[in-house]
């Protein structure tokens, strides 16, 4: 077990993916995984997530790269949505395997911070008016140079 | 004949094309500029924080030039925003 992406327009279900991702993490004492949700706001109707098909997946490979030579990992799995999704739908899945927790759970939150900001996905909410692109924000910055100290 | 893709806020101004490479443009400056003159919002959009321009799938440093040539996909990408 290493990394693995996809990226589809299907929903899905995260709690399947852990499952899947479970039995194939033999020899792990830890699993810890990350899901985004689209939030429930009193104006999202939607969001629409598109990508840069081989490019995205290639970028995404060098992040887990990255984590995989920051930590000891036995695995890592990466699901991304992209299309149309409405709120409570899932955007993103993130798992990492490890021996330990704090291996799992640092490359977890890893892993995430560079998908915000340095993955190849452009996204927009539409509400009942109008569509408008969302961008990182500061914070997300901030998140991701947490990891360069 | 190059392939030029937009992504994110650059799909608002222009729409990908696979076109001859325009005479005396032979480098991403060039076609930024040669860009810039034929769609209106090109370039405000070129400007904004955590615009991007990729050559055959590789992200390249928007402050220098770089050669473009027959054959190459060009990519314009508006921040990244995954997740």
């Amino acid at each position: 077990m290493q990394a693995t992406i996809s990226i589809s327009d299907a929903v899905f279900d995260p709690g399947e993916l852990l499952a899947e991702f479970t039995k194939n993490c033999g020899g792990a004492g830890a699993i810890a995984s990350f899901t985004g949700l689209v939030r429930a706001d009193e104006m999202t109707q939607s969001l629409t997530l598109s990508h840069y098909p081989g490019f995205t997946e290639a970028r995404i490979e060098t992040i887990l790269e990255d984590a995989f030579a920051r930590w000891p990992l036995l695995g890592c799995r990466v699901h991304h949505r992209t299309g149309e999704m409405k709120i409570g739908e899932a955007i993103v899945f993130v798992a990492a395997a490890a021996k330990h927790r704090r291996d799992a759970f640092e490359a977890c939150d890893f892993v995430m911070d560079y998908l915000k900001s340095e993955a190849p996905f452009w996204k927009q909410e539409s509400t009942a008016t109008q569509t408008h692109w969302i961008e990182p924000r500061e914070a997300d910055y901030k998140d991701k140079e947490r990891w360069s100290a | 004949m190059i392939k030029i893709l937009y992504f994110g806020r650059f799909t608002d101004v222009a729409e990908n094309a696979d076109i001859a490479l325009p005479d005396g443009v032979e480098d991403t400056k060039a076609l930024i500029a040669w860009l810039t003159e034929q769609h209106d919002g090109f370039e405000p959009e070129w400007h904004r924080p955590g615009a991007r321009i990729a050559i055959n799938k590789t992200i390249v440093n928007d402050m220098q030039s770089h050669p473009i040539t027959d054959g190459d996909e060009i990519a314009f990408m508006s921040a990244l925003s995954g997740g």
